[in-house]
């Protein structure tokens, strides 16, 4: 496994050159001249120029990419064009609380969707069944900042029970958990709806299977057959969604962010798109891909952990 | 029992007293702004973004501003005086100012800061005129022009000609603006910047010089200022409703009846310094010809724009100034709208069919040697612009011209029209406080691919270009507003901009909560807290 793990990592490496490189290029084909929004409309065409000279946007394309993967590389992620400071701590000084908000997310979804998708497949064709498959069509239907304006509208001024905004003081104390509440749901919910829909479907299909029959068969209760012998094998694909769902999550996180005043990358990098700020969307994007490469390891993993006859050399 | 009488009198005094205490802004307490834009940084050479200005405007001053009025009046200087030929002016700093860290301000500190303004400040091209700042003494700043510019001090007040000390600039390198000290002079100083949360100043008790217009000459009433980052415009306004907020310098018009229907929230709308205009590219055909550019122009009802498009948030524009801006013709206002088509359609018809274009087939399209009259009209993302493109579709359709809309995301914008230059017809808003600067901005030659995404290259351009530079110099402000409104007759001429609508700023506050705004809207730069000076020494917390 770790033999695995480790030619995973490396292999990991050109798949995240390559999608910076991407990016990169991306970056210099969109329109807009970060210079030109940075110093405003006033500025002389010398001025504009003397930036571009600065931000080293007047060298060959080449020569650019050559320059900037050869800072990547050695740990250099750049300035931040806006601020001029470096972008790998300007990221790292954010990415907590966006790590928070996504786990609290997943922890959520996870938390609802499952128990849910497990009911939904053990009452099936009862009232039960039905209002789960119709809350699932609810929350996958529903786009993300429409649940998160209602909800700010039902529980923060309405209700007066959360705060609308801001991520409260310090990190995972009470303060900032209750801020959380709002955008970790708003994140949440509508994965718990993707997850319930899996986990019904997937459990569904194990119950049907020889084996669940046997166990039956043999006066196991209906708890120990559900959950000891025929869930374990239902995971599977839902590890398999978990693993997709990590990144958009992140990125997913980018509108909640917005939306709550939550200062996590996600809403950094709104700003910069919106004022070309390259070298930070371009680092954002590099720690994305570094997202989903480990995500889609760890689900790797974990198949070999649910799985013991799954096996990788 | 004699002296029974003493009683009500001293009650009533005592009371009087009371009321007369309670009346007078209390000092202390933390003010707090909704933000809707956080500033990368406030070194004031970093950007020209108007919330960067309005928190530099707590920490940093001047040497001289406007006053409420619009009169320019000395700030961090006594006075001045310019020699006969307009190229030496003599500044007389004020004594006894200081930094926040109690570094006496002088001439060589205003030298260092001008210097750096016109070196990399993101105005430098409006300081091309200095020829060189001079420190002649302590308290004397001299400013060598290399030809007269009357309007020097002028632009001396812009928001990247804020006084910087030179210590903690170079010591703070690039941190300066992102971290503290700023080390300014003004009645804040900078306490702490949580990156994508809020910005904090704090009180600075030294502060003892506010400006004579201002009823309080500091320090200032309230103890704490700090900028909330919301940028998410339902999110904001919320917080407002809620109390956690108590000003929101700007409240989307989709939501002023949850501002206005809140309790003890008072929403005041000023017309803005800026102005809705559609621009026609005079380098293509046919919009390279003044007649089709007319009957572009009289084709345009205003007040489907100003209802449907802008939801009643704005006014009709007839000139191509707004009122809120200083240069506006007042006194000639009728005059100088004379010189821009007027709406008419059947005007409009005739006159593009004196210039050829006549609907040959009955399609209800206009065509010329067998070309249809086709336009692109481009037009950025957001709430007002598409409908405003599909009301200006509808009514050029009306006069047999058929417009194609283009929209382009908002931040591309301005560089897609500048390097593509595929438009015909595009709308912008632009607008300034001064006139004298925004007109030139939009309308000289000199801004073509740049701030003129219009290429003004037409018959009248020149004498726009002579007007316009003209009145930068003239040695009365009479005779700089009189050339100003001369050269917006001749730019209504040309038709190469059609202004269509002069939007409003709304402000909202909590009223129980807050003092001094009103006393702050009502400078004749109230149209944007942005650009109201040293409001901040009005505000206060009511008790």
């Amino acid at each position: 496994m770790l033999t695995y793990i480790t030619r995973r990592l490396i292999f990991a490496i050109p798949t995240v050159l390559a999608i910076a490189t991407i990016v990169f290029l991306l970056m210099r084909v969109v329109p807009g001249d970060p210079a030109l929004l940075i110093i405003g409309p006033f500025a002389t065409p010398e001025q504009v120029e003397k930036l571009r000279v600065q931000f080293g946007l007047d060298k060959p394309l080449v020569q650019q990419y050559v320059t900037w993967l050869g800072r990547l590389v050695r740990g250099d992620w750049g300035k931040s064009f806006q601020t001029r400071s470096p972008v790998l701590p300007l990221l790292a000084e954010r990415f907590p609380k966006t790590l928070l908000l996504t786990v609290f997310g997943l922890l959520i979804s996870l938390g609802i969707g499952v128990p849910l998708g497990i009911l939904a497949a053990t009452r099936t064709h009862t009232f039960v069944d039905y209002l789960s498959t119709a809350t699932a069509v609810f929350g996958i239907s529903m786009p993300m900042f429409w649940l998160a304006i209602v909800l700010q509208l039902i529980f923060g001024v309405s209700l007066h029970w959360l705060p609308l905004s801001g991520s409260g003081k310090g990190l995972l104390t009470l303060d900032n958990l209750w801020h959380l509440v709002l955008p970790a749901l708003s994140l949440g919910l509508p994965y718990a709806a993707q997850y319930l829909r899996f986990a019904r479907s997937s459990l569904l299909e194990i119950l049907g299977l020889d084996y669940i029959k046997v166990a039956r068969s043999k006066g196991l209760s209906e708890w120990r057959v559900v959950y000891l012998h025929a869930l374990r094998n239902a995971l599977i694909p839902i590890v398999t969604l978990l693993g997709l769902r990590i990144p958009w999550m992140i990125g997913g996180a980018v509108v909640i962010e917005t939306i709550f005043a939550w200062p996590g990358m996600g809403s950094l990098v709104v700003r910069a798109i919106y004022n070309r700020d390259f070298h930070v969307i371009e680092g954002f994007m590099v720690f994305l891909a570094i997202m989903v490469v480990l995500s889609n390891l760890m689900v790797d993993v974990l198949y070999g952990v649910i799985n013991p006859t799954v096996k990788y050399d | 029992m004699k002296r029974v009488w003493l009683f009500p009198v001293v009650l009533l005094f005592l009371t009087a007293v009371t009321f007369t205490l309670m009346a007078q802004p209390q000092a202390g307490g933390r003010l707090i702004w909704g933000l809707y834009e956080e500033p990368s940084s406030l070194d004031p050479t970093g950007s020209t973004l108007a919330v960067q200005h309005m928190i530099n405007d707590h920490i940093f001053e001047h040497i001289c501003d406007f006053a409420d009025d619009g009169t320019l009046q000395p700030l961090l200087c006594e006075s001045w005086t310019v020699s006969e030929d307009g190229l030496v002016w003599d500044v007389k700093l004020k004594s006894g100012i200081t930094f926040h860290n109690g570094k006496p301000v002088t001439a060589e500190d205003w030298v260092y800061t001008f210097d750096r303004t016109r070196n990399i400040g993101p105005r430098a091209g409006f300081y091309a005129s200095v020829d060189k700042y001079i420190a002649v003494d302590d308290y004397t700043l001299r400013i060598v022009l290399k030809n007269p510019f009357p309007r020097i001090l002028e632009m001396l007040t812009l928001g990247d000609a804020y006084l910087v000390d030179k210590d903690t600039v170079e010591a703070m390198g690039d941190t300066f603006g992102v971290e503290a000290p700023l080390n300014g002079t003004g009645p804040y100083t900078l306490k702490g910047w949580v990156r994508g949360e809020y910005i904090l100043l704090e009180r600075w008790e030294g502060y003892d010089h506010g400006p004579a217009w201002r009823s309080n000459q500091g320090p200032a009433y309230v103890e704490e200022v700090m900028w909330r980052i919301l940028h998410e415009d339902s999110t904001r306004v919320f917080e407002l409703t809620e109390g956690n907020v108590d000003i929101s310098p700007y409240v989307p018009f989709s939501l002023y009846d949850v501002a206005q229907n809140a309790p003890n929230i008072e929403l005041v709308e000023r017309v803005r310094d800026m102005t809705y205009l559609l621009g026609m590219n005079t380098k293509h055909e046919p919009v390279d010809d003044v007649m089709v550019r007319w009957a572009i122009a009289m084709a345009i009802d205003r007040e489907p724009i100003v209802q449907v498009a802008l939801t009643g948030h704005a006014e009709p524009a007839y000139i191509g100034c707004s009122p809120s801006q200083l240069g506006f013709p007042q006194n000639s206002y009728e005059e100088v709208k004379a010189f821009y088509p007027p709406q008419d359609q059947d005007r409009s018809r005739m006159y593009l069919e004196a210039a050829g274009w006549i609907d040959e087939d009955g399609d209800g399209v206009l065509e010329k040697d067998g070309k249809e009259l086709r336009l692109s009209l481009w037009t950025q993302t957001g709430a007002e612009w598409p409908l405003m493109a599909q009301i200006l579709q509808t009514q050029l359709a009306e006069v047999g011209i058929t417009t194609e809309i283009i929209t382009v995301e908002t931040g591309t914008f301005y560089g897609a029209l500048n390097q593509q230059q595929k438009h015909d017809l595009y709308l912008g808003m632009s607008g300034y406080p001064f006139g004298l600067d925004y007109l030139p901005f939009r309308h000289h030659t000199r801004s073509i691919g740049g701030s003129n995404p219009s290429f003004y290259d037409v018959e009248l351009a020149p004498t726009i270009d002579r007007l316009l530079d003209i009145a930068q110099v003239l040695p009365t402000e009479e005779g700089r507003y009189g050339a100003l409104a001369e050269g917006l007759k001749f730019i209504g001429q040309a038709s190469a901009y059609v202004p269509l609508a002069w939007p409003v700023y709304p402000v909202a506050w909590k009223k129980d909560r807050v003092g001094g705004v009103e006393e702050a809207l009502d400078s004749i730069f109230g149209t944007q807290l942005d650009f109201t000076v040293l409001d901040c020494l009005e505000y206060y917390i009511k008790q």
